[in-house]
């Protein structure tokens, strides 16, 4: 029960910054297992960061087989996707950093 | 005997009457066996309580064996990850870094512009009065914007040292909208000019003397150069015998070739190339037998075209700085169809046709099209291995050209205009469409399936002022907006719309070119008879573009050619 609460203090952690928008936890599969907006979104961001995350990976592995992807900071007009994925998931954080 | 007959007496026979005279009755008894009746108790066995409440999902907490379906993995990961992740949040919102994020973001662009805003004027200080701009261009990446100079009016020769300017609107440091970045004197007026495609400090200028220079901005920046002139005679190989070839540019900042064009050269045009059409247009202009030297030669080569009435196709190194004539074209009466009546076709030294604007094809490298003298438009195509036989015997007697063959560029003769041709511009967004600007203030947009009907006219000039002509016409960045200069102002027409333009930009002099900037940066910079250079940046509304809006493009295009 102690890590319940572990997670769920680390999730309001991180949308206690500054214009975070919401977060999606995703397995191995793409799947989302924790998320903090709604059920479509959620599972529309899963299924681009799971492809994002292979392409990537992929690439990094073809430049230099010794290197890995550790994080991807993905900066938009209206604001920034950040990924770190693990070996068995991923979190997707969604920033508006320009918001009051 | 005597029958008689008597009356028959019979005894009454009797009956004993059956009718009922009183009732009987007979009573009975049935009983079946005896009736057993028992006494039992029932009682439910066992009962239970439960309280039944509807709780949202939020609200409800996650039970324990909820718990049990995310491994422990999970807690690990969130405490491996709550770190680094927070940590790139709390920097995002660090000042400085929000600064870098808006100036890599643009933020304009995220909020609306409602109204044309002037972003520059720019004019060079060293640029004489009496010059007006005569040609812009921007280059591919949108950062620099090229303008180039000419005398408003020429006799027979120009004399004049006309320059070149050029700004880099992207850099805010040591921007002065007087003193461009590069600027160099050339020895002619500028008639024609267009960046290369992929360098952007390589501009190919087409002179009034009939010189073709190619200019290195980056050199010039550098301040290597003060500008010298060739002399039209020497062709570049005998200037690089007396001198050395590789100081060329960093001495004079450009490279001029005299091509024998005598005439103004009204345009000039890159053309990008993959390696088997390259090879294929090299051979077919019969030149090199079929050696090209692909580490030293670049896939851009240079169209140019001038009243002279010869289309030049020049393939350039990959320095960019020399080019090599590869094949020449030239538009020769006899090679015309039978309808075009220029010139007089039995008088020797008329029987050329110049050309006064042309247009490269999107898609199709090999076409183009073009317009001559007589306001006749025609397609042609660069591979065509034609030659126009008549026309290089003629020309090499009294010219005393090089023995290169000349071909003709198969034209296929589109239409003639009933004014004069100002500026032809095929659509960036179609391999077909293009558009035909006249001096009489209309514009064509056609098919080059079926020239013959428009698929819209525009008439510009409404109001038919007498000083209103029109000058340049181009294609914007988005698949339906075209751009037109007419007297002093710039009309944005925006084909979703109508046919009435959607923006009119006045200027206090009259206009004379206009140039989009293609990268999407929504700006339109405009040469005016003063010599200055103004950049405008367009509304939002003007430059985004709806999604639907290729389809409806599509569709118009289609319409028109099932008629």
């Amino acid at each position: 029960m102690l890590q319940s609460n572990e997670v769920e203090e680390a999730i309001k952690r991180i949308l206690s910054h500054k214009g975070v928008v919401g977060l999606v936890v995703i397995n191995h599969e793409g799947i989302p297992i924790k998320s903090t907006m709604e059920n479509a979104l959620s599972v529309q961001y899963a299924a681009q960061v799971t492809q994002l995350l292979d392409k990537s990976r992929s690439m990094i592995k073809e430049l230099d087989s010794n290197n890995d992807l550790t994080f991807i900071r993905l900066r938009t007009k209206k604001h920034e996707v950040l990924v770190c994925p693990e070996k068995d998931y991923a979190m997707i954080v969604i920033q508006n950093p320009t918001e009051s | 005997m005597e029958l008689q007959f008597s009356e028959w007496q019979s005894s009454v026979y009797g009956f004993p009457s059956t009718w009922k005279q009183k009732r009987d009755l007979v009573s009975h008894t049935t009983q079946t066996d005896e009736i057993t009746s028992e006494e039992k108790g029932v009682q439910s066995a066992a009962a239970k309580e439960s309280e039944a409440q509807t709780i949202t999902e939020e609200e409800r907490p996650i039970s324990a064996e909820e718990f049990e379906k995310f491994p422990p993995s999970l807690f690990a990961f969130f405490s491996r990850v709550t770190e680094p992740v927070c940590q790139y949040l709390e920097q995002n919102c660090d000042p400085f870094t929000a600064e870098v994020f808006q100036d890599i973001g643009d933020a304009d662009s995220v909020s609306e512009l409602v109204e044309t805003v002037k972003e520059y004027t720019l004019r060079s200080e060293k640029v004489p009065e009496d010059f007006i701009g005569s040609c812009l261009s921007w280059s591919k990446a949108g950062s620099q914007i090229a303008i180039g100079y000419s005398y408003a009016n020429h006799e027979v020769w120009c004399s004049h040292k006309a320059p070149v300017s050029s700004w880099n609107i992207l850099r805010t440091q040591n921007f002065h909208e007087n003193i461009p970045t590069a600027e160099i004197f050339l020895p002619s007026c500028i008639c024609s000019m267009e960046f290369h495609p992929t360098d952007s400090s390589i501009l190919a200028v087409g002179l009034y003397s009939g010189e073709v220079a190619l200019v290195d901005l980056y050199s010039i920046e550098k301040g290597s150069v003060s500008g010298f002139t060739v002399k039209n005679e020497d062709t570049f190989d005998e200037w690089a015998q007396k001198n050395d070839p590789s100081s060329f540019v960093a001495d004079f900042g450009y490279t001029s070739y005299s091509s024998g064009h005598t005439l103004p050269v009204v345009s000039v045009k890159w053309i990008r190339l993959s390696s088997t059409q390259f090879s294929d247009l090299i051979r077919s202009g019969g030149g090199r037998d079929g050696r090209i030297d692909n580490v030293a030669t670049s896939h851009c080569c240079l169209l140019t075209a001038s009243k002279d009435g010869f289309i030049s196709l020049w393939s350039t190194n990959k320095a960019s700085n020399r080019l090599k004539l590869e094949k020449r074209f030239i538009v020769w009466a006899d090679n015309l169809p039978e309808e075009v009546k220029i010139g007089n076709r039995n008088v020797s030294g008329m029987q050329e046709v110049g050309v006064t604007s042309m247009s490269c094809c999107k898609d199709d490298p090999y076409a183009m099209i073009f317009s001559t003298f007589g306001s006749y438009l025609f397609q042609g195509n660069l591979l065509s291995e034609v030659e126009a036989y008549e026309a290089e015997a003629i020309l090499q007697d009294t010219f005393a050209l090089n023995k290169d063959t000349l071909f003709s560029p198969a034209p296929v003769l589109l239409g003639q205009q009933e004014g004069c041709t100002v500026a032809l511009d095929c659509s960036p967004f179609h391999r077909n469409v293009f558009l035909c600007a006249t001096s009489d203030g209309r514009i064509f947009l056609k098919n080059l399936l079926q020239p013959a009907v428009s698929i819209k006219e525009l008439i510009v000039n409404t109001e038919n002022k007498a000083d209103e002509t029109v000058v340049d016409a181009q294609w914007s960045a988005r698949p339906m907006m075209l751009g037109v200069t007419c007297g002093s102002v710039l009309k944005i027409y925006d084909l979703l719309t109508g046919e009435s333009p959607v923006s009119t930009i006045d200027h206090d002099s009259p206009v004379t070119k206009l140039a989009f900037n293609k990268s999407g940066s929504g700006t339109v910079a405009v040469a005016d008879e003063k010599g200055r250079l103004h950049i405008w940046k367009l509304p939002t509304k003007l430059i985004s573009q709806d999604p639907k809006e290729m389809e409806i493009f599509m569709e118009t295009i289609k319409i028109q050619s099932e008629i």
